[in-house]
């Protein structure tokens, strides 16, 4: 009891010194306090965040988040941006073809087979921007670009969704006049890059650059070596790959080439002619975790392994018209539809056993989807 | 036994390791168990000691005799091979559940002695004790001091929500939030800030109505008194109820975007007569203002809330017609339901129908918020009774039911 006081007095004089070392729980070791707050569920965070300042320090340093993750106590989940179901509206009708759907974040935990909704973006409560572009950072949700659902303006607006404070804040603008339809991807620790694209004038854009979350920067990486538009970006093996898109005189006839930018040399790597040896959309273009990349392509899921793509496994007939693909641990997320315009579903493929586990969805959580990205966290 | 052996144990006996603790006083345990702490099982191997009296190990400073008789029992129970999975776990659950001070110095005196299995078990139970409770409470629990600024607290909670109910009430806890600040404000504001503020007041209206600064040409009209006296209700009701708690939980909204809207409104809001007159002028900012400070909840706000909500549930079980008539008494203008004092037989009807189907909405409602927004109702913690009140009415008199919490139990 008298220890307990005395330690509350002494910090709150500490409290001064800054840099000095708060007692997170008193009567413990800092490091057995530790302990305890990785253990917290991520849904708690920020509860935790607000409760004193050595907790607050403690929950926002990066170190927090790697001992979570050495610890094997970080969970994997999936965001999206999937459109609202309107019960009203039969699927394929005219009607429901003619509304613009509502988008909103949705999170699904594969684990436990939760489906939540998280808040609307701020400024955008008719529904998040259409066709923007979701990437998981830390324990940040980075949502970037796109249009506004009611005015079809481009907007080049960044919003973070922090899972400790559990609220949106606004990141710096895209620079560079307007861009859609361009290549995401982060490497999951500190920065995103956004490379291609187009313009307002639909030029397909070879420009490229990089967002540092925790400062809210952009710096300007070099020009791709060819325009990019609709191009998918994937963070591989230290390598921000940019694949596939078509340049400005050659509208909608997607290449076959793909470009990766080294993060070590800052420079981009020789072109890969040929890397998805059909022109495709690379909507569905993915990086596994075992360092394969994976895309959906006539109904097959296809492996890249070394320099040749592979069909793997058969898409069940409920994904056939694949929007969607997310890795998630040793197994992929694959979110589709059978035909256009009918409820999504999503199925889990195992990569070892190659099976594929129908993930079950709640009540309005099959709308379609246009992003996604995973979150560690 | 060979004569020259150094060996203090003998065959037939069973072995004991002697252990002492920092007030000095020496106790002997089965080898085996104690065996089990790596600490103290490096001690023997490595040094010898704990072979006699004379030669006690002596134990890390976190370890008094009362928690070493509780790590032993840890022991003594998972040193045995032959338990099962099942069994390990039973014992575990039951063995954690203490009170806060006792599960900190047992994780402490467990990882002094290198315990792993131990400390794993108490920081999860300590995890779970912080899950689930507001910052206040988590200080409350852990005594740790509350020197976060106000910018640094955070107002919201509640990160999922799912129900436009749940986003109407949430609007209804950020509008008495907001109206809280600004009694707050009023109480500390000095004569030059006022000024300044009618300043702004004036400007903006004159702003709006393009010159012309009479703030009675955009006087509240009848919605808007009802709306107000709503407000009005809800700020007397908070005012009576939990004084100092929440105010001082009271924090400027958190998102970056929302600061320039709340400042706008706070200004003209200095008197409740431009409340509502700005809540009218800026329509599309307002509800930006609400949308973005939808989902947040004042904790102070919500555990007020919660108390009432149970002792209204308390009441409400307990003397159900006589708070029947004052519910319907209480708004004369959205009386729908018809009830006759006299006719029992009806009242009683009716209200045998509103418990069932208050139930009914309760356990949607628990089911519901359970699922969408587990942080602040859990399992263990029913949905508020006055959300189903809510709805009920809602249902009942045929239309949204835009009723503040308020206006039902007052």
């Amino acid at each position: 009891m008298a220890r307990s006081f005395a330690t509350a007095v002494l910090g709150s004089w500490m409290q001064g010194e800054g840099a000095f070392a708060m007692e997170l729980i008193p009567g413990l070791p800092n490091d057995v306090a530790m302990e305890c707050l990785i253990r917290v569920p991520y849904q708690h965070f920020p509860a935790v965040d607000s409760v004193c300042h050595s907790w607050n320090d403690k929950i926002n340093m990066p170190g927090f988040r790697l001992h979570r993750k050495v610890a094997g106590l970080s969970r994997r989940v999936i965001l999206m941006a999937q459109a609202r179901n309107n019960p009203n509206l039969k699927p394929g009708s005219v009607k429901s073809l003619a509304a613009t759907p509502v988008y909103r974040v949705t999170l699904c935990e594969p684990e436990t087979g939760r489906w939540r909704e998280l808040p609307p973006v701020p400024g955008y409560l008719d529904g998040l921007p259409l066709f923007c572009q979701l990437t998981g950072v830390g324990f940040d949700l980075v949502l970037m670009g796109g249009l506004d659902p009611v005015t079809w303006e481009v907007s080049n607006q960044v919003f973070v969704y922090s899972f400790v404070s559990a609220t949106w804040r606004r990141g710096a603008d895209i620079p560079g006049g307007s861009r859609t339809f361009f290549a995401c991807a982060s490497d999951s620790d500190r920065t995103v890059f956004v490379a291609g694209g187009h313009d307002s004038e639909k030029n397909a854009l070879r420009s490229a650059m990089a967002y540092d979350v925790a400062s809210d920067k952009w710096a300007q990486l070099p020009d791709m070596a060819s325009e990019r538009d609709e191009c998918k970006g994937v963070f591989r093996r230290g390598k921000f790959h940019v694949i596939g898109g078509y340049r400005t005189d050659t509208q909608g006839r997607f290449e076959r080439t793909a470009e990766a930018f080294d993060l070590a040399t800052w420079q981009w790597d020789p072109l890969q002619e040929n890397f998805l040896e059909r022109a495709t959309c690379p909507g569905t273009c993915l990086d596994g975790d075992d360092d394969r990349m994976f895309v959906c392509r006539d109904g097959n899921v296809m492996a890249l392994d070394s320099s040749t793509w592979q069909a793997i496994v058969e898409l069940p007939a409920e994904i056939k018209c694949t929007t969607n693909m997310t890795v998630w641990k040793e197994k992929v997320l694959v979110i589709g539809s059978p035909r256009y315009n009918e409820p999504h579903g999503a199925y889990l493929l195992d990569l070892k056993s190659y099976t594929w586990t129908k993930l079950e969805q709640s009540e309005g959580f099959s709308g379609h989807v246009q992003a996604s990205c995973c979150l560690e966290i | 036994m060979s004569e020259g052996s150094m060996a203090v144990v003998k065959p037939e006996m069973k072995s004991y390791i002697w252990l002492q603790t920092t007030d000095g006083s020496i106790q002997q345990v089965e080898e085996e168990v104690a065996m089990f702490c790596p600490m103290i099982c490096r001690e023997v191997l490595q040094t010898g000691t704990g072979s006699s009296k004379n030669y006690a190990i002596k134990l890390p400073q976190r370890v008094n005799p009362a928690i070493l008789g509780v790590i032993l029992d840890y022991c003594r129970f998972h040193q045995v091979p032959g338990r099962s999975n099942k069994e390990r776990k039973t014992f575990d659950e039951k063995f954690v559940r203490l009170d806060t001070k006792k599960l900190c110095e047992l994780t402490s005196a467990a990882d002094s002695l290198q315990l792993r299995p131990l400390v794993d078990l108490t920081s999860r139970a300590l995890a779970r004790m912080i899950e689930g409770k507001t910052p206040e409470e988590i200080r409350e629990t852990f005594h740790l001091p509350d020197d976060l600024t106000e910018e640094e607290k955070l107002e919201p909670l509640r990160n999922m929500t799912d129900d436009p109910r749940i986003r109407l009430l949430n609007r209804l806890y950020a509008r008495k939030r907001k109206e809280l600040k600004e009694r707050e404000k009023l109480k500390n504001v000095e004569v030059e800030e006022e000024s300044v503020d009618e300043r702004s007041v004036d400007d903006l209206l004159s702003f709006i109505n393009g010159g012309d600064g009479d703030s009675k040409v955009v006087r509240a009209p009848k919605s808007k008194k009802k709306n107000r006296r709503r407000k009005d209700q809800t700020g007397d009701s908070s005012s009576n109820n939990g004084d100092g708690s929440h105010k001082k939980d009271i924090d400027s909204p958190h998102s970056a975007c929302q600061n320039g809207s709340v400042d706008d409104l706070s200004g003209p809001s200095k008197t409740s007569k431009f409340q509502d007159s700005a809540s009218t002028i800026f329509p599309s900012k307002s509800d930006f203002d609400d949308g973005d400070i939808d989902d947040e909840l004042d904790p102070a706000m919500k555990e007020e809330l919660d108390r009432e909500v149970e002792d209204f549930a308390r009441r409400l079980n307990s003397v159900w017609p006589e708070r029947m008539q004052e519910i319907l008494s209480l708004g004369q203008e959205r009386r729908v339901l018809p009830v006759s004092v006299n006719g029992n037989g009806s009242l009683e009807r009716y209200t045998e129908h509103w418990k069932i189907e208050s139930q009914k909405m309760l356990q949607k409602f628990s089911q519901f918020l359970i699922y969408s927004s587990g942080q602040v109702w859990t399992e263990d913690n029913e949905a508020p009774f006055w959300l189903c009140i809510l709805s009920c009415l809602g249902n009942a008199t045929g239309r949204n039911a835009a009723v503040g919490p308020r206006e039902i139990w007052l």
